[in-house]
Parts: C-alpha cells; structure tokens; sequence
C-alpha cells in the first residue's frame, strides 16, 4: 500500500508546553505561503446554535506527520474541535486550515479527501449489510476504481485487525468489533489526515493494542493521526503530542512528558495523569516518568 | 427532562395550570376551529391564543416557531385561493394577466387563521407543558399505563430521530457523501441513512423497554406519584365549562347546518 506522500516541507512545530492561567493560547506564526501543509486553527470559536460557547479562541497548529491525542474532561469541546478539522462544523469566528484550504469554503464531503473522521458512536456511522460494503463505502465515495477499492478495504481491515470479519454483518458484530469496522472504514479512504473520536472506548486490552499499533503504522504510513481519548496511558505511551482542552480553551499543549508533569493545569482540565506519572510524582521525582521503564531508570534500579 | 422537547421553563400562571386544564382548553380550541365557519370566532380564537401566550410569556418563542412551520403553507393558501378560489366574482387587483379576488381572499384569510389558530394552539400547548405531566396527569385519571407509555414514546421519537438522523449524516458526509446542495443529491444521502435509523430506533426502543420492565414497568401493585400535580376546584369547573361550551357550540353547528339542508 502506498502512503500518501509528504508534499511540501513542513515545519515541525516546537510545541512547547504552554500554559496559561487566563487559558489564552499563543497565536500561532501566520504560515508562510510556501507553508501551508498541516492543520492550522487561527483563533478559532464556536458557538452551538442552542447558543453553548463550545470553543472559545483556540489557535493551533498540527504539522503533517504528527501524532496528537487530544485530552480533557466531558464536554471539554474535543468533539466540536474535532468537527472543525474535516469542515463538518465551520467556524463562528476564526479560520481552519488544512494544507491551505480553508474549510468555510468546502463541503464536508470536499473535505473527506484529505481527512479522515471516525466517530465516537459506530452505531451513527455503519449501515450496510456486510463489513466488506461497509468499509469500501468512502473509497467508492472518492470515486476511486474498483481494484484500487478493493485494494484500500484489504489494507485497512489488516491494519485494523478485521481481517477475518469481512464477510460479516455489522450489527451481528459486538460494539468493540464494530467500532474497529467503523474505524477501517476511514482509514481505508487513505486520507492524509486521520481523526479518531475515542476509539480506545469499550475495547478489551487486546484491542486498545490493535489500535496503538495502528496508530504507529499509520504515522509510519506518513499520515497525521489525531485522537481524541479519555486513556491517558494511551495517549502517553502512543503520542508525540498532547494538547488539552478545558472549556473551551486549550491549557496545555506539548509532549507527553511536558503536559503529564503540569498537575495542576491537569487538575483544570479534571485529568488525572497516567499512574506511573502519579506514583513518580509522589516518589518525589524531578522528572516525569510516563512508564514503568521510565520509573525504574529514575530510581536507578535499571 | 428532554432538552430537544420545545417546553419552555418560565413562572407564568399558565405553566403553573394543571395540565389537563391546557389538554383541554387545546382541544377545545381546535374543535371550534374546525367546527365554525365564522372568520370573527376563528380571529378570536386566534386572539386568545395570542393572549395566553403572552400571559405564558413564551409569545416570541411561539411566534418563530409557528412562524417557521407555517410560513410556505399560509403564502401558498393566500396565493392560490387569491387567484383561483372557485365562485369569484368581485376583483380587487389586477396584475397583468392575474386577478386577485376579494372572495378568494377572504376564504384565505379564514382558512389561513384557522390553520394559525391550531397550530398556535398545539405550539402553545407543548411550550407550556411537559408531555410526561401531561400523561401522568392522565395516567392519575385512569388512562392504562401501557398506553400512556406508547404516547410519551410517540411524543419523543420524532426529536430522537431527528438527532440521530443528524449524526448519521454527519457521520456519511463525513466519508465523503455529498449530502448538501442540490436536491437529487440530497435523496441519494438519504436513502443510506434508512438503515441506520431504523435499526438504531429498534435497537434503543427495545434497550428503553427492557430497562423500563426491569424497574417493574408491569408490576401489578398500585401507584404513588413521585409529584403531585397540583389541580383546584376553580380549574375543574374552568374544565367542565369549556368543554360544555364547545359541545354546545358543535351542537349548535349540527342543527344550523342540517336545518340549512332542510330548508
Ligand atoms: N449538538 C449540540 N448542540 C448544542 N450543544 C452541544 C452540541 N454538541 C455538544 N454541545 C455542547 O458543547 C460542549 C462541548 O461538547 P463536546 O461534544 O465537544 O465535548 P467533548 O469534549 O467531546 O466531550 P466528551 O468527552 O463527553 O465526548 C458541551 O457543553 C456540550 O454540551
Ligand atoms: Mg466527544
């Protein structure tokens, strides 16, 4: 399977964990025009019909190829930040960015060309009568050929581990089966951008390992992969980015180790960090420590 | 209780009357609303709904409500009935190659505040009361509990649906279906979502019911109310007069009209 290539140089962005009382994010550096790969959010705000303020000023930017797992409390606005990346809600004031185009001015179904959403409930997302049709729905959707389909389905349920299950029907699966189906039927648009809303919910250990696995081999693939979750020690041992929501805002914004050692806007995100992180902390460590590894190196032990 | 039903919470008088009161004070409105044929009395009903809704304070919230439900229809029937009511004979414009009759008009004046008097009055009534006071109200009084159940179900699955119908076009145009724009392409999205949404409702109709047994939904013993809602001699009195008013009026209706045929 061939991965959509990086076009462009993009810029890593030195995300340095930044954190602010007034929960004020940086403005981001207004990307040059030769720059314009990536996800960029200028100032970006929201508000829900019903009149729910859900964003309220946010300004990122996520660099092609990054892993980010987006963190914070229920109804922190991860969802509706997430919606704003493939154009499925468009700004109220602010812009979003995806390698230079603006999502005001396209479709969501424009938008699933470069990016990809999975959603937190299978249930709104499956509905054809066999996982195979299932997952070759957005292929045929981008108007791709049926050997280049068929090709696209066989890759994403062997990523995803489905494999076996292609023949079935969806709603004979359990939830955590069709969630995989759900997600294999985004990965297998083979966008250059992959969002996963919660996908590690509900699944056993076998199956939140099936998933850092496709974290890892889509980023290996070259895409940009971004995942919102609950599981902080998914999101340490499987990300090279964390930003965290609260109310709105994001408050941290870094590498694992730089946002798990912020306690305390952790505790205004009402995120507790991984548990090693924890018992690290209580041990009186300088350092965070995100695993057990990491834990027995900092006492010396290994 | 629901956040997508339309009641809206306000100290008002009206919301504090016993909701039987309201069901009957609507159902009174729309029989007289069918039964007359009388502009004034259907002005009037009109009228009344207006003033309830004001004394409710919900008149904004039901202006734009039944603004938006009945705009298109209400322009048709001044439209249509304008230009074409069978019988005109008096023209009052003329443009061009269209005349708009007087008759016509006023048969779209009736017909268009008949409609707006019914629809007024069905808004009014979901603004100002919970549907779960309203079937257990009724339930009180005797209506069977598995009929009270299908009722409140009825009463919340089309807001249901409507949500999830929502997360499901999301979800596909989320994959690329083009579901906005023109209409041909708007059929062609709606049809994949069929499935989902029939199977989603089954599936959470049957989870809500299994969850609802298992708190002795069929259990024979007799019921408390958790709430008692209360209701006063004056609103009984209030009740019984309306409705003896409206079967009056229907009554009265029935003899003029099959006099008129005698005649
Ligand atoms: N369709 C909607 N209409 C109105 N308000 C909404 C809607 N969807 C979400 N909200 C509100 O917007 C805010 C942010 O919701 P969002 O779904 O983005 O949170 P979240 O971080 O994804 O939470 P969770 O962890 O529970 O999924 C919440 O206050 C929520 O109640
Ligand atoms: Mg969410």
């Amino acid at each position: 399977m061939q991965a959509t290539g990086i076009k462009g140089t993009a810029a890593k962005t030195t995300a340095a964990a930044t954190a602010r009382a007034d929960g004020k994010s940086e403005t981001v550096e207004r990307a040059g025009s030769l720059d314009t790969a990536g996800i960029i959010l200028e100032d970006v705000c929201y508000e829900y019909p019903g009149g729910v303020a859900a964003l309220k000023g946010i300004s990122l930017r996520i660099s092609q190829n990054e892993t980010v797992a987006i963190i914070g409390e229920n109804g922190a606005g991860k969802t509706t930040l997430a919606k704003h990346l493939n154009g499925l809600l468009k700004p109220t004031s602010g812009r979003v960015f995806v390698d230079g185009v603006d999502t005001r001015g396209r479709t969501c179904a424009a938008m699933a060309r470069l990016v990809g959403f999975v959603f937190q409930n299978p249930d709104d997302q499956l509905f054809q009568n066999q996982v195979f049709k299932e997952i070759a729905f957005g292929p045929r959707n981008l108007g791709y050929p049926a050997d280049k389909v068929e090709r696209l389905v066989k890759w994403a349920a062997g990523l995803v581990g489905i494999e076996g299950l292609l023949e079935r029907h969806p709603f004979d699966l359990a939830l955590a089966q069709r969630k995989l189906v759900a997600i294999a039927s985004v990965v297998a648009m083979d966008t250059p951008y992959v969002i996963l809303d919660e996908p590690t919910t509900g699944q056993d250990y076998p199956g939140t390992q099936k998933l850092a696995t496709l974290v890892a081999k889509l980023h290996a693939a070259g895409k940009t992969v971004i995942a919102i979750t609950h599981d902080m020690e998914f999101a340490a041992a499987h990300f090279a980015r964390v930003i965290a929501l609260a109310g709105g805002r994001v408050i941290l914004d870094g590498t694992p180790n730089e946002v798990f050692s912020r306690p305390d806007e952790l505790a205004m995100a009402s995120v507790e960090p991984p548990q090693m992180a924890r018992l690290g902390q209580r041990l009186g460590l300088e350092e965070c420590v995100l695993d057990q590894e990491a834990l027995l190196r900092a006492l010396g032990l290994v | 209780m629901n956040p997508r039903s339309p009641y809206v919470h306000r100290p008002s008088s009206i919301h504090r009357l016993n909701p039987l009161t309201k069901g009957v004070l609507f159902l009174c409105t729309v029989v007289i609303a069918f039964a007359t044929s009388s502009l004034t009395t259907v002005l009037a009903l009109l009228g009344a709904v207006v003033a309830a809704s004001a004394a409710a304070r919900v008149a904004r919230e039901l202006a734009r409500t039944v603004a938006k439900s009945a705009f298109v229809i209400v322009a048709l029937i001044f439209i249509v009935q304008g230009l074409f009511y069978p019988g005109s004979r008096t023209p009052l414009y003329v443009v061009g190659p269209l005349t708009i009759w007087q008759e016509g008009l006023r048969f779209a004046c009736f017909t268009a505040s008949r409609l707006l008097a019914i629809i007024g009055a069905t808004v009014l009534l979901m603004l100002t009361t919970r549907p779960e006071d309203l079937v257990s109200e009724l339930m009180a009084r005797g209506l069977s509990r598995k009929l009270g159940f299908v009722v409140l179900m009825t009463m919340q699955i089309i807001p249901n649906m409507q949500a999830r119908a929502a997360a499901i076009l999301d979800a596909q145009r989320s994959r690329g279906l083009e579901t906005e724009g023109r209409l041909i392409q708007r059929f062609r999205a709606f049809l994949p979502l069929m499935g989902p949404l029939v199977v989603g409702s089954i599936i959470s109709l049957e989870t809500r019911s299994l969850a609802i047994e298992a708190r002795g939904f069929s259990s024979p013993t007799k019921r408390v109310r958790i709430e008692d809602i209360p209701d006063t001699r004056w609103e009984s009195l209030v009740r019984w007069g309306a409705s003896l008013a409206t079967f009056g009026f229907v009554v009265w209706r029935l003899v003029r009209w099959i006099s008129s045929l005698i005649r």
